[in-house]
């Protein structure tokens, strides 16, 4: 029990049970299968960018740049399909483009952070500038609406539906599978294999991981380009979930990301994130943002409460770390 | 901005050629403004140009200072620009009372004087919140403060409901929309802000022990440096500088709003940078900064009368911010290189002579 306590994902997890009880005490709507669909929806985005943002903190940087990415990867493709009415195109090509936009501008931030030795934060904010610029000065500013096929079918595929007190249909979307398939291949890589291991050991100490023999520029390499691939997978996916292409549009919403990492215990100076807890920073985070409003709480209380649940996050990990001493 | 810098021209010539940094900065500068002289001279080279460059390099310039401060601990402040909108957001209320109850004379400056006092009281709070919390839980103060930016963000919305607030004494408005001796009063503000800095920075035991624990923090500790203490100094003189701007953004739009100029952030990175700030910390120069304050001023202006839109300077910031970090790490490489070529020289002789 005490292991437990002192484990941060078991900590999250209390927090969301907690929350949901008292959510549910006040509106016993919050509890229905219905609203569990509607928040699994409503975060496959921010689960699927976390995903390539925690890989990257947990290396010992930072990534700011990973909506831009996504955003360009997406935003390029369907305007190149679109703009030659090639509408037709299979949907794993419309992925295999994104995801190659995805790397290679990842791994524009990599030879910075890695070949320049410059401060990831600073390149990654910078690159976010640079590729947003990039995108709406030089691509497009227009909304597409006229999607591909292939990605207008994704979007009304579900697995299972239900229908809710009040006579609603929510279904659980398809993405919602893929993303969970996305996590335990994440899971099984980083704790089961040499790279994933090298990972953390980079990210606690990159001088002992050198030492021990890891070779930093390659496992870093590796990295970012996974990130490149997961962040042009989740472009696709706000595409396809938003029925359009719009540029930039989630720019400058990185810190909720990066607030569910840090939840699931990425935040402290060493490397810890996990891809568990990840996973419930993201179901934490989207439950709260989501009914607040079914709470009765007035929207404009959202920005202060999701500031206050990041220090609380990141006061629980370091009374951890004071206690590991 | 050209007429502040001309006290600093005594010591010009020996600064030509002591720093290079300064030198570099210098000549980007010159290039930079005899590039937009020559592409629009009509519309750079006015009275009406300078005098509106100088109202708008106050706010880039209060971030950037207070950007570079904390840059110099190895750490970020991205809540500047919470705490600024926060601490006008509540000084607003109040001045925004004493509009309504339509105060004058003596009542009206003690409402204003209040204003100023509970705008910079609430930065000394909120920098003393991110100083606590940065120094005594040992997290990466950009987590930290990104976090803090929510919370400051937050509460400003939750102060307005999410609206703007407006309409407050014409007094106060003075002092953000006027000129003294023909400068804007918010530049002859973020003049007095760099010299105080640069005292600050070159001066005082604070400085000298801010620069050394942003060069090696357990270093700094072992040498009985207050390393928590000059950490909270440090965010707290962000918080007062941002609370400043905050009341000078209050006054020259005459609103006061939760979300106001949240890219001041990444531009006061940018100036931070492109004025040779060392971003891991332990080294930075005002007047270097001051530099690609200006640098970056007549670039702005520049690209908007060349009719390049707001995505374009975005984009081209972003380029900077690569290049300047770029060039920061050659420069860098070839200074070690040639002391470590001159250091093998010694030892070559010296193993000649043995």
């Amino acid at each position: 029990m005490k292991r437990l306590l002192k484990n941060n994902e078991f900590t999250v997890a209390i927090i969301i049970a907690i929350t949901w009880l008292i959510f549910g005490i006040v509106n016993p709507d919050i509890i229905s299968l219905a609203n569990v669909y509607s928040i699994t929806r409503a975060s496959i985005i921010s689960a699927t960018f976390a995903l390539a943002c925690m890989l990257v903190i947990i290396s010992g940087g930072i990534d700011m740049s990973f909506f831009a990415v996504g955003c360009v990867a997406m935003y390029v493709t369907v305007k190149y399909l679109v703009d030659r009415a090639m509408l037709d195109t299979p949907l794993f090509l419309i992925f295999a483009a994104a995801i190659i936009i995805g790397i290679i501008l990842e791994l524009i931030n990599w030879f910075f952070i890695d070949k320049l030795n410059l401060p990831p934060f600073i390149v990654t904010i910078g690159s976010q500038s640079l590729y947003k610029g990039f995108l709406l000065a030089f691509v497009g500013t227009t909304y597409i609406t006229t999607m591909p096929k292939g990605m207008r079918k994704l979007a009304v595929t579900y697995v299972s539906s239900t229908t809710s007190s009040s006579g609603i249909v929510y279904n659980l979307h398809f993405l919602v599978i893929v993303v969970a398939a996305m996590y335990i291949i994440m899971h099984i890589v980083l704790n089961f294999t040499r790279f994933g291991r090298n990972i953390y050991a980079i990210g606690a100490d990159v001088a002992a991981a050198q030492r021990a023999g890891i070779n930093i520029s390659r496992t870093r390499f590796l990295v970012f380009l996974i990130a490149g691939a997961i962040a042009g997978v989740g472009g696709v996916f706000q595409g396809t979930l938003n029925r359009a292409a719009v540029p930039a549009d989630l720019v400058g919403q990185e810190l909720l990301v990066i607030a569910a990492v840090v939840l699931g215990g990425g935040g402290g100076k060493q490397a810890r994130g996990s891809v568990l807890g990840t996973a419930l920073g993201v179901i934490l985070l989207s439950l709260i943002s989501n009914n607040l409003i079914l709470m009765k709480v007035p929207s404009y209380w959202q920005q202060a409460v999701t500031g206050i649940i990041i220090l609380i996050g990141l006061i629980i990990q370091s009374t951890e770390a004071i206690s590991k001493l | 901005m050209e007429k502040p810098s001309e006290p600093k021209k005594i010591n010009f010539l020996s600064l030509l050629t002591k720093d290079q940094d300064f030198l570099r900065l210098m000549t980007i500068t010159v290039a930079v403004f005899v590039a937009m002289s020559l592409m629009r001279p009509k519309l750079f080279l006015t009275v009406n140009n300078f005098t509106s460059m100088g109202y708008q390099i106050a706010e880039l310039g209060f971030f950037s200072l207070a950007m570079m401060m904390v840059m110099i601990t190895g750490g970020r402040d991205l809540s500047m620009v919470g705490i600024s909108n926060l601490s006008g957001i509540i000084a607003a209320l109040v001045l925004h009372n004493a509009y309504l109850k339509e105060l004058s004379g003596i009542n009206l400056w003690i409402s204003i004087a209040a204003a100023f006092l509970i705008a910079i009281a609430v930065g000394i709070a909120c920098g003393l919140f991110n100083g606590l919390i940065v120094s005594s839980l040992g997290v990466p103060p950009m987590l930290v403060t990104l976090g803090t930016l929510n919370l400051f963000t937050g509460i400003g919305i939750i102060l307005t409901r999410g609206e703007a607030i407006s309409k407050f004494p014409a007094e106060f408005l003075y002092f953000g929309n006027h000129t003294f001796l023909s400068v804007p009063i918010p530049l002859w503000l973020l003049i007095g802000a760099l010299i105080l800095t640069g005292v600050i920075l070159n001066k005082t035991r604070y400085g000298f022990e801010l620069k050394f624990i942003g060069s090696n923090y357990i270093a700094s500790l072992f040498a009985g440096m207050r390393n928590k203490k000059v950490l909270m100094r440090t965010y707290i003189y962000s918080g007062i500088l941002s609370a400043i701007i905050g009341m000078e953004v209050l006054s020259r739009t005459d609103s006061a709003k939760a979300d106001f100029g949240t890219n001041y952030t990444f531009q006061a990175i940018l100036c931070a940078v492109l004025g040779a700030t060392n971003p891991n910390g332990g080294y930075a120069k005002v007047s270097c900064m001051a530099l690609s304050l200006v640098t970056l001023q007549f670039l702005s202006s520049g690209f908007s009368m060349l009719r390049l839109g707001g995505y374009f300077k975005e984009f081209a910031w972003g380029v900077m911010l690569l290049l300047a970090l770029t060039s920061n790490y050659l420069i860098e490489k070839r200074k070690l290189k040639k002391s470590l070529s001159i250091y093998s020289n010694k030892t070559q002789k010296k193993s000649l002579k043995a």
